[in-house]
């Protein structure tokens, strides 16, 4: 990849028209995000070296893999400002690109991460990085970032993939995000003394999802995470750990459930198996809460919006 | 003409400063230039400035510019022409095909020096190839220089001194600087009221100076042992901050008397052309580019021997400085005598100086359109 070819292609390709852009994406355990944002119609590339996860998502045909004669490219996005920037921003030096950074995390959180984690930034001032443009997942994110006039484009999900009518069967089967270390896995398990049936959410098959069958959702990841949402959408209880980002989307006990510690889990699930009517009324919520989060060509929208707004300003690397 | 010019023009090095006369002279020509930054090193300094060309992209354009290494250069069909200007610090003799790859795909590569032009001219005609290669004089983009600089070299221990400066890497063997120091330890002793200043144009730490330093006089005293009582006489030496900001190079170009420039590079320095404008006339390797426009009017030339090229550290990618190519080595002997002669002949300086003093006017002027006498056509 030669970074003259993408001077000249900034320089060169009109900004506005319907040409597709070619946009360089970090792929780590973003599969879900970039599926979305794939529907802008716009190429995408990933690196080699983060191959695509087929568990987490089927890869859409318009995402490649980077390669020495991929064409020019427009600009990278990255989804974390602690680990994946550093990178995104080693990488964008190289080919001289414009860097978009989505802040799907607040704060406090550093950066998406499972539960068992506890991140602490030795130096938060290091986190204040200068990408071209920020996008922000929620108000909450951007506020805790300190984003001054936010680009703020709301995590969304596609229904059209979920049967959220599907028939749940009477057996209590519970499916955790198991995208993350087997230790959150074993911890789980540990603390569910396997009464329940555990089923991950992603596997091979993509027709035959875990949460159209399961009553609960254990979010492994401290963030909101797509999964989560889809989660919601097929009526199934979440429970996550109280968080800044948890508690800005799940109301306790009304959209889903929040917790301060894993061993609640179990006594929180024979609370809810024992009061049925109170776990129908969190799913039926958290439904509700989910279709109104809906909004797959909003999304894509102001994704395009952002794209054009990148592409047409004057981009300034930063070295 | 509509130009799309890709040049290192933010960076601070030589490379920034010539990329940013040559985007000035397009500009100056009346051409629409609209450009965009490259960085080629990565561990230069960057500044903010930019270019209102760069705001904006044109709808089409004319001519591909691509002031860059050779490994980073494409050849684009949408242009009608495409110009290469690559590190020219040598004299092509028998380069092979693969080590001109990247000048065979443009139309026309740029370069600031004879010596260079004759020998990759005569090197790609060899290759059949009809790749043209243009001289393009250097110049300084002198609405970029201002005359007086707003901070000053305040050093005590330079005031009263015929200050000679050195500006560039020291580190870097064919920066120079070993020839340099060793011409300065062989003129003149501690008693003589001169100076040599080492401005390097990436920051260095004092002890990777001294101990650089040492290693130079070691070399100096198994080289001449019989100066040895110079060496441990040290005649004034300082080594300043980082010259990466104009402010303290310009400030530099008027306290110092003398600037050294001993490259082997036969590119054209910019450095030498800057410190002749602010008459601080350089002691120049003979067959720089620079040394060509500035002639023994302007500037101290120093006699050099042809050798072939041969570096201990060879970047692999760029296939060059090989023994396929040559450069010319500044001799010590001479550089001693023109440092000897700058110190000591008056009149000469003064004619010198006198000469230095009608650059910027030159300069000023719009000179030759680098992109004229030719139609833009394939």
């Amino acid at each position: 990849m030669i970074p003259v070819r993408n001077l000249i292609r900034s320089a060169t390709k009109p900004v506005s028209g319907d040409d597709k852009l070619n946009i360089l994406t970090s792929c780590r355990n973003n599969e879900r995000y970039i599926s979305l944002l794939a529907q802008t119609g716009h190429n995408f590339y990933i690196p080699i070296e983060h191959p695509w996860n087929n568990m987490i998502a089927p890869k859409p045909d318009n995402v490649y893999i980077l390669g020495m004669h991929s064409p020019p490219l427009d600009f990278l996005i990255c989804y974390d400002r602690a680990e994946q920037y550093i990178e995104a921003q080693q990488i964008a030096r190289q080919l001289h690109l414009p860097v978009i950074l989505a802040d799907l995390c607040s704060a406090s959180l550093v950066r998406p991460h499972h539960i068992l984690e506890t991140l602490t930034p030795r130096n938060p001032e290091e986190l204040l990085r200068t990408p071209t443009t920020t996008v922000y997942s929620s108000e909450i994110i951007a506020e805790s970032w300190g984003g001054n006039s936010p680009h703020i484009i709301p995590l969304t999900f596609d229904a059209r993939q979920l049967n959220a009518s599907h028939t749940k069967p009477e057996e209590i089967i519970i499916t955790i995000d198991n995208n993350v270390s087997p230790e959150v896995g074993t911890a789980l398990s540990a603390v569910l003394n396997n009464q329940y049936q555990i089923l991950p959410t992603d596997t091979d098959n993509h027709e035959d999802r875990a949460i159209l069958k399961s009553t609960y959702f254990i979010n492994t990841k401290k963030n909101i995470t797509i999964k989560l949402i889809e989660a919601m959408f097929c009526k199934n209880i979440v429970i996550c750990l109280r968080t800044p980002d948890a508690e800005s989307l799940i109301e306790h006990k009304k959209t889903g459930i929040l917790i301060d510690d894993l061993p609640e889990i179990p006594e929180t699930i024979n609370m809810l198996n024992n009061d049925t009517g109170l776990r129908d009324s969190i799913a039926e919520n958290a439904h509700e809460q989910a279709i109104s989060m809906q909004d797959i060509d909003g999304f894509t929208s102001q994704w395009n919006n952002i794209f054009q707004l990148v592409r047409s300003n004057f981009y300034s690397p930063s070295i | 003409m509509n130009i799309l010019f890709i040049g290192p023009y933010r960076q601070t090095d030589e490379w920034g400063h010539k990329s940013r006369s040559l985007l000035g002279t397009l500009q100056k020509h009346g051409h629409r230039v609209c450009s965009r930054p490259i960085y080629l090193s990565s561990n230069v300094h960057y500044d903010a400035y930019n270019e209102p060309c760069e705001l904006t992209g044109l709808d089409e354009y004319d001519v591909l510019i691509q002031f860059a290494l050779q490994p980073y250069a494409v050849y684009d069909g949408n242009f009608k022409k495409t110009i290469g200007i690559f590190n020219n610090e040598t004299v092509p003799q028998s380069l092979l095909k693969p080590q001109l790859q990247k000048e065979m795909m443009m139309d026309e590569i740029w370069v600031d020096s004879t010596a260079t032009y004759k020998g990759l001219n005569k090197n790609l005609q060899s290759l059949d190839s009809s790749v043209r290669v243009k001289y393009v004089p250097p110049s300084v983009d002198i609405s970029k220089l201002p005359p007086v600089s707003s901070i000053t070299l305040a050093d005590e221990g330079l005031r009263e001194k015929f200050v000679f400066y050195y500006m560039g890497n020291p580190a870097d063997v064919n920066g120079g600087f070993r020839e340099a120091y060793s011409a300065y330890m062989h003129s003149f002793s501690e008693s003589d009221p001169v100076a040599l200043v080492v401005a390097p144009d990436t920051p260095l730490k004092e002890a990777d100076f001294n101990e650089m330093l040492q290693r130079c006089a070691n070399d100096l005293y198994m080289v001449g042992g019989s100066r040895l009582e110079n060496l441990n006489k040290r005649p004034v030496m300082r080594l300043v901050d980082s010259i990466s900001d104009a402010e303290n190079r310009i400030s530099l170009h008027k306290s110092g008397d003398c600037l050294l420039c001993t490259s082997y590079s036969l590119a054209a320095s910019h450095a030498a052309l800057e410190a002749a404008v602010y008459e601080s006339m350089p002691i120049i390797n003979s067959h720089n580019g620079a040394y060509e426009v500035l002639g023994e009017d302007n500037a101290w030339g120093v006699e050099c021997h042809e050798e072939y090229c041969l570096t201990p550290s060879r970047p692999d990618a760029f296939h060059r400085f090989t023994s396929n190519e040559t450069w010319f080595k500044p001799t010590v002997m001479s550089i001693a005598k023109k440092m000897r002669e700058a110190y000591t002949n008056k009149f000469k300086r003064e004619e010198k100086r006198s000469h230095n003093q009608k650059l910027r006017a030159s300069f000023a002027e719009k000179g030759k359109d680098p992109l004229e006498d030719e139609g833009v056509s394939k």
